[in-house]
């Protein structure tokens, strides 16, 4: 068996500052962090995000500023863990796997995942698709089989 | 980083949309085309009592001029259009009335459909469409395209000799002024022997409609919002038309272009002098007798129009694509409004992204849809995912 190939927290940095040169990286105690900003789109706002990988593992997401808002009537905002971090891919899906760099994989979904939040707010609609499980089980890898609710 | 260069471009988009829902859909275009035409044939065919008299019929109003708007919250819409006859004696404003009113009574379809208006004819058909027909003469004292119209007190018969009055007007000089400040596109259809018809414009594709014409579509759909519990004191649509034309200074974008109008609108307000417009195709048309009537709606509209321009200046420095829809609601209500994201979002992420074009730029770290590039990543497939809800 092949082992799977991991970038490491190295070469993510390099990436980031390759394609991302305005974000602030660096790798202390084993964890890549990179924050900077992200406006999707013209007409929208500008978020100050934040990354963190431990190697090789599913990176973390956070909007620091400005806050994230849940909707008009307190709906929980789609597609976050725990209203926290956001939820950018399906895990054990291979969307995102451990050599894919995060220049190029979870900051672009990060940016689209933030046009799609405004426009939530805009329309009350989560027009940017995906799947929430409707059941309490912890997602393990092919546990997407399960049974979800396409958005 | 944030990024305003371009914004208006963007704004002015978004707004491009919110038009187009303010627009006939392509249903009541047809419909109310339909209606014109076959009533236009009715009063003008050969064998018409009207024959003799050279009838014109031509549209008027916003549908002619290309700046509709739906009416806040009902489906209602109407078309304007004036019937001319040529006559060279001196006519009883309730005779030239009468003529017309009794051709349309003759037809057994129109007759149950009429109604009587001081300077109209209306046929109102079942649902949600009107047409005022406005019987005219050629106003030869003025000149040119200059007519004159009944204007008829109701509580009076037609013919009675005291309900005489004229109102002099020039509704094809004044849509000739607004066009050539657009760069017109008229088409004329071949006419009949006698009498002529001319065509309702075609909706013009939106992209196409001039950033005037779509100021004057905001600045109407403005004052149908903004005047909603008060329609007594709303402006009519020639005054905000007029005012929009005068003051257009060529802008492409109609962001500028309203800032522009807005603008010196609130300059003139704020000179003290009360603003006075005449049709600039009929000097002598006075087109604020409402203001004259009711010093009220004047002072209403001084300050709610002031209020418009800075609600308008501070939208155009707002970010966030859910607080420029809640300032855009508040202006132009939420149905078009909320349409119009919709549209927006779908013409410039969700269609790239299902077809693979979606792109991150690097430079500006924006989302563009666009062709592979050095200076682009390309957006890659993903599903979002989350908690359980």
């Amino acid at each position: 068996m092949i082992p799977q190939r991991v970038l490491g927290l190295g070469e993510q940095l390099a990436f980031l500052r390759l394609w991302w040169p305005s974000y602030r990286c660096e790798i202390c105690d084993g964890t890549l962090s990179a924050i900077g900003q992200l406006q999707p789109s013209e007409l929208s706002d500008t978020y100050t995000v934040c990354v963190n990988q431990k190697g090789g593992r599913s990176p973390e997401v956070k909007v620091l500023d400005p806050e994230l808002r849940q909707g008009r009537n307190g709906e929980k905002i789609p597609h976050m863990y725990s209203q926290e971090r956001l939820c950018l891919y399906l895990p054990g899906s291979g969307e995102w796997k451990p050599d894919d760099p995060i220049a190029h994989t979870i900051l672009p979904w990060a940016l689209m995942w933030l046009y799609f939040y405004e426009i939530w707010h805009a329309t009350g609609e989560w027009r940017g698709g995906g799947i929430h499980p409707e059941i309490n089980i912890p997602v393990r890898k092919a546990s997407y089989e399960r049974p979800y609710r396409r958005k | 980083m944030n990024l305003t260069a371009s914004a208006n471009h963007t704004l002015d988009a978004l707004l491009e949309l919110v038009c187009v829902e303010l627009q006939l859909t392509e249903t009541q275009d047809l419909k109310s085309r339909g209606h014109y035409g076959a009533v236009a044939d009715w009063l003008s065919r050969e064998g018409s009592p009207l024959w003799g008299f050279d009838p014109h019929i031509f549209p008027q109003g916003s549908q002619r001029l290309g700046t509709t708007t739906k009416p806040v919250g009902r489906s209602e819409f109407d078309l304007d259009a004036v019937c001319k006859l040529t006559a060279s004696q001196v006519w009883h404003p309730g005779e030239l009335y009468q003529l017309i009113w009794n051709r349309l009574f003759e037809n057994g379809i129109y007759r149950p459909m009429m109604k009587r208006m001081p300077r109209c004819i209306r046929l109102e058909y079942s649902g949600d469409f009107h047409l005022d027909i406005a019987p005219a003469i050629p106003d030869e004292e003025c000149g040119g395209n200059c007519i004159l119209v009944p204007d008829l007190d109701a509580n009076l018969a037609l013919e009675h000799p005291e309900n005489n009055l004229w109102k002099s007007t020039n509704p094809q000089g004044y849509a000739g002024w607004f066009e050539d400040l657009c760069v017109p596109v008229w088409t004329l259809n071949a006419k009949y022997a006698r009498a002529q018809v001319d065509p309702v414009p075609d909706q013009e594709a939106i992209h196409a409609k001039p950033a005037l014409k779509r100021s004057v579509q905001l600045f109407k759909r403005w004052r149908d919002v903004d005047y909603v519990d008060r329609p007594n004191l709303a402006p009519p649509s020639i005054i905000l038309t007029t005012l929009s034309g005068h003051f257009y200074e060529g802008q492409q974008l109609c962001t500028d272009a309203l800032s522009s109008i807005l603008n010196a609108t609130v300059r003139e307000i704020e000179t003290g002098r009360r603003l006075c417009l005449t049709n600039p195709a009929h000097p002598t048309e006075n087109i604020c007798e409402k203001w004259d009537a009711n010093p009220a709606a004047y002072r209403d509209f001084c300050n709610s129009v002031t209020a418009f321009l800075e609600r308008w200046e501070r939208l155009q420095a707002l970010r966030g694509i859910h607080a420029i829809e809640q300032e855009l609601t508040e202006l132009f209500g939420e149905s078009p409004v909320r349409s119009a994201v919709k549209a927006m979002a779908d013409r410039n992420i969700i269609q790239p992204r299902t077809n693979r074009s979606l792109h991150v730029q690097t430079h500006s770290g924006l989302l563009v849809s666009a062709l592979p590039s050095a200076t682009s990543v390309r957006m890659p497939s993903n599903t979002f995912h989350g908690d359980e809800e």
